[in-house]
């Protein structure tokens, strides 16, 4: 498992590469040019100095609007870490059963097991694949059979077909080679249970739509803030309106951006969880851990 | 982390576990602004005075997310140590299972059973030592032989190998008929316990904050602070300085409390006591062994 480094804390104030100054920019020089426009137009003697306008969207109201909309995207983020990461755990402890469990004699059992240990990996890679809403490609991390492949390609529900093919590998041990007892078949499946219900718990979320009209109205009274904001200031400021304007709707504009980043983690962005490498991870700790160590 | 009593004074003068020694560049540096504003002011540059700057970055807003942050930042702390419970507890409960329910006809197979147990004292020192990125150490030496201390040094998830070896031990009583069954599998669901409270620990390591969040903060804390002198210099003169120095303090430190509780796994006075409650599982474990020898 790798970390994240811990970077001090310049170093963080100053990375760009994450930070949402990238995906903001254009909105904050808008509101510059406008204010621009607005202090033209105030040395021209036009009556653009308009204090009273402090009131037009309450600021307690945006700031609680804008706090409440990142929370949300937020949890979003948290869930979506919370069950990625049991569903880690989940198959760790499905391979861990596998290999505790099923006792094999001979080779071409032995074969079948390692092969339904792999096959956890490819599920988790599945589960990947189809919360990007991606297809299969052979890109060499995957190991299953030709046959296995062509089929998976077909089918719109990857991780629920892989499933199937873990349980029917169970069933197979339990009724037709009995080489386990009731009572630790029943274990597996449960293990398997577990995986699925986190599968469910992911599609949940990326499923679960985020209100349009709340997110639409928030974007109107930012926009509304932010261009009332020079009108307040051109007075006491002058030509300073404009850079402090700026800073303003970065600083607005820039926790809603937050919000819209955050609350799809499933992406591909720097600020969204790192799937890849989580699944990378466990395929290297299957093979190091689990399939190069074989009891008796 | 001894829980002291509330000598309210103490606690406020204790600097050492206090966030000042993290944040004191930061207050110095909104400081040195400050002075240098106030020096323009005072040799007649009036532009300076700008109370209308108050509303740069709307305070609520900043308040908001500053405890947001914070917040968050708790909540993993406090799940931390919420894991760390659950792993003594689960280590207490698999130890004395299986001390019980493994029968022991002579003193070998005890003796295997002893070193068995040991691991799962174990099993907590390697998850220690994982969550800090160390490798082996002395307090993990002392409860393995030295042949599996070797083999430690070279995995990558030093405590999944331990659950490995009790799982392996679990086996082989299970294919020697020692245990049935219904035994062999609450057993090893206790040992599937351990391993999810390595991979919540890993969660909290893994997930941090989104680093957009964390970035966006931290400019607004720094904007708000460089834009505080132009707000007070007119009326406070040259103690605009010490008075900027008060208030980034407050804010520097509220953020600086999110990032040290952030990762509750290291060896700050802030941290979980992990070595203290290692000590105490293997103990723990150690007198189980030695009760029922003795008798």
């Amino acid at each position: 498992m790798k970390l994240i480094r811990r970077s001090t804390w310049l170093e963080l104030a100053i990375d760009l590469r994450s930070s949402v100054i990238r995906s903001i920019w254009r909105r904050v020089i808008a509101t510059m040019i406008f204010a621009f426009v607005i202090a033209i137009a105030y040395h021209k003697g036009l009556a653009v100095n308009q204090p009273i306008l402090a009131t037009l969207i309450p600021g307690v109201v945006l700031g609680l609007l804008l706090v409440f909309r990142t929370n949300t995207a937020y949890d979003r983020f948290w869930e979506a870490s919370k069950i990625w990461h049991d569903l880690i755990n989940a198959s760790r402890i499905l391979c861990r059963n596998i290999w505790i469990i099923v006792l094999v004699n001979n080779p071409e059992d032995r074969r079948r097991k390692i092969y339904h240990i792999r096959l956890i990996g490819t599920l988790i890679i599945a589960i990947k694949l189809h919360l990007r809403n991606e297809t299969i490609d052979n890109s060499g991390e995957i190991k299953i059979s030709k046959k296995q492949y062509l089929e998976l390609k077909q089918v719109n529900n990857m991780p629920l077909r892989i499933i199937k093919w873990l349980a029917e590998y169970f069933g197979n041990l339990y009724h037709v080679q009995k080489v386990i007892p009731y009572r630790l078949f029943v274990e597996l499946n449960r293990s398997l249970d577990q995986i699925m219900m986190l599968f469910s718990g992911c599609e949940r979320i990326v499923n679960t739509p985020i209100p349009r009209p709340y997110s639409i109205h928030l974007k109107h009274l930012l926009l509304l803030y932010c261009f009332a904001l020079p009108f307040q200031f051109i007075q006491p400021l002058d030509w300073f309106t404009i850079p402090t304007v700026g800073i303003i709707s970065f600083a607005l504009l820039g926790i809603e951006d937050i919000g819209e980043e955050i609350e799809n983690p499933f992406g591909y962005d720097l600020n969204d969880l790192p799937l890849d490498r989580f699944c990378q991870e466990l395929q290297a700790e299957i093979e190091t851990e689990w399939i190069n160590h074989e009891p008796n | 982390m001894d829980f002291q009593g509330n000598d309210w004074f103490k606690l406020a003068l204790n600097l050492r576990s206090s966030v000042i020694r993290n944040i004191k560049i930061q207050v110095l540096l909104t400081m040195v602004i400050a002075l240098i504003i106030t020096i323009f002011y005072q040799h007649g540059y009036s532009g300076f005075s700008q109370p209308i700057l108050a509303g740069l970055i709307p305070g609520i807003v900043l308040g908001l997310i500053l405890v947001f942050r914070t917040n968050t930042a708790y909540e993993r702390f406090w799940e931390g140590w919420h894991i760390a419970g659950m792993t003594i507890f689960t280590g207490r409960n698999l130890s004395r299972q299986m001390w019980l329910t493994i029968p022991d006809k002579n003193l070998e197979e005890r003796q295997e059973k002893a070193d068995c147990l040991r691991l799962i004292a174990a099993f907590f020192i390697a998850m220690k030592q994982h969550l800090r990125h160390a490798g082996v150490d002395e307090q993990l030496k002392s409860v393995l032989s030295s042949e599996q201390s070797s083999k430690l040094q070279d995995v990558t998830n030093m405590p999944l190998k331990v659950t490995q070896w009790i799982g392996y031990y679990l086996t082989k009583q299970y294919t020697k008929q020692q245990i049935d069954t219904i035994q062999f599998a609450s057993l090893n669901r206790l040992l599937d316990q351990l391993v999810e409270c390595l991979s919540r620990c890993e969660r909290i390591l893994g997930a941090p904050m989104p680093h957009a969040y964390s970035i966006h903060l931290r400019h607004l804390l720094i904007l708000y602070c460089f834009a505080l002198p132009f707000q007070m210099v007119k009326d406070l003169q040259w103690w605009t300085v010490p008075v900027s120095g008060v208030v980034a303090f407050a804010l520097f430190g509220i953020e600086a409390i999110g990032l040290e509780i952030e990762n509750p796994f290291g060896y700050d006075p802030n941290d979980i006591p992990l070595d203290k409650l290692c000590h105490k599982l293997h103990r723990d474990i150690e007198d189980l062994i030695d009760a029922e020898t003795n008798q």
